[in-house]
């Protein structure tokens, strides 16, 4: 590692400022990206602004079929929120597989979706529910919010506040994940929303894309059988030591399935 | 593959029993246990499989393309 300055913000303007002085400053929030990359010296930042304490990146509330989250909430916190878990349990569910217990008490929502990795697990539920993403500068649907693999809309200086998941009328989250880091090799989230099925798949593509094919096989019969004969290709999908693209296909068709038959 | 967090809490404790036939009476340590398991795991793995070609690590890729007839990839690089 090498070394930096590092500053504790109390407030989102107090944030904007340092990283705006700071000659090549970047933000911390929970730090399980940020961190590793800064010891194994793959960043230099002079500026570390630590927004993690800011108060209103706090907070979980559930308000008229909307579950809103703080950016700075830890997925440990998520996991264990009977809120949550009484209003989207597979979005609880999916908070409390991400990683390990350490990870899950340190590692933020707010930092997981603007770090956008491509195996990990919640721009697979901001997708699959239909999520809003709230910023300091604005807000943006899910669609919109992802642009590629660990990018985002997000400008420099850009902070995530909240996050907005409506509720659905019934959802899972299945997920294969890889036995020592627990990233998703494949993760899939489906939501039947009343008004349509939303397939959102993590893990297996250079980052979080749906499968029109299952969502409209879904929304005439949501079963797992509706879904058995939709095969996905391979063809732009990852190859690493860990899983090849076809076995990533085939782990697709799987891993939806089992949402599906979790969901009910 | 089981990782610090999936331990429970537990406590340490020591039993002597010294070993007779070496002026420290020290003996071998818990690796005999491990050596077999490997083995019984494969000989389980091919009478399932119903073949004898599958290379180690029978991770479950694998496994899947053995199932599905395909030539194993090898082992992982």
């Amino acid at each position: 590692m090498y070394d930096f300055t590092y500053h504790k913000a109390g407030s989102l303007d107090e944030a904007a400022k340092l990283l705006k002085g700071a000659d090549d400053g970047v933000f911390l929030a929970g730090g399980q990206t940020l961190i590793p990359t800064l010891k194994q010296r793959l960043a230099v930042p002079s500026d570390v602004v630590d927004v993690g304490a800011i108060g209103d990146l706090q907070g979980i509330s559930v308000d008229g079929g909307v579950v809103t989250i703080g950016a700075a909430v830890t997925h440990a916190e998520v996991a264990g929120s009977e809120e949550v878990r009484g209003a989207i349990a597979a979005l609880a569910d999916l908070a409390g597989e991400i990683g390990d217990p350490h990870v899950r008490h340190r590692g933020t929502l707010g930092g997981s979706v603007a770090n956008n990795d491509p195996a990990a697990d919640y721009p697979a539920a901001c997708v699959g529910l239909g999520a809003t993403i709230e910023t300091t500068s604005g807000s943006y649907a899910e669609d919109d919010f992802f642009t590629g693999m660990f990018e985002t809309a997000l400008s420099e200086g850009e902070i995530i506040t909240r996050i907005s998941f409506p509720v659905p009328k019934r959802a899972a989250y299945a997920k294969f994940a890889n036995p020592a880091s627990r990233y998703a090799l494949v993760g899939v989230f489906v939501a039947d929303t009343g008004d349509s099925v939303r397939v959102a798949v993590t893990g297996a593509g250079p980052g979080v894309f749906r499968v029109s094919d299952m969502e409209a096989a879904l929304a005439k019969d949501f079963s797992a059988r509706a879904i058995a004969g939709i095969a996905v290709s391979g063809d732009d999908l990852n190859s690493d030591i860990h899983a090849d693209s076809d076995y990533r296909a085939h782990l697709v068709g799987v891993m939806a399935r089992r949402a599906v038959e979790a969901a009910g | 593959m089981p990782r610090a967090g999936d331990l429970p809490s537990y406590k340490l404790a020591f039993t002597t029993t010294v070993c007779p036939s070496n002026p420290v009476g020290m003996k071998g340590c818990g690796e005999a246990g491990a050596i077999a398991a490997p083995a019984a795991f494969m000989n389980a793995m091919t009478d399932a499989l119903g073949t004898e070609d599958v290379p180690m690590p029978a991770t479950p890729q694998v496994v899947w393309r053995v199932l599905n007839g395909a030539a194993p990839a090898a082992a992982a690089e």
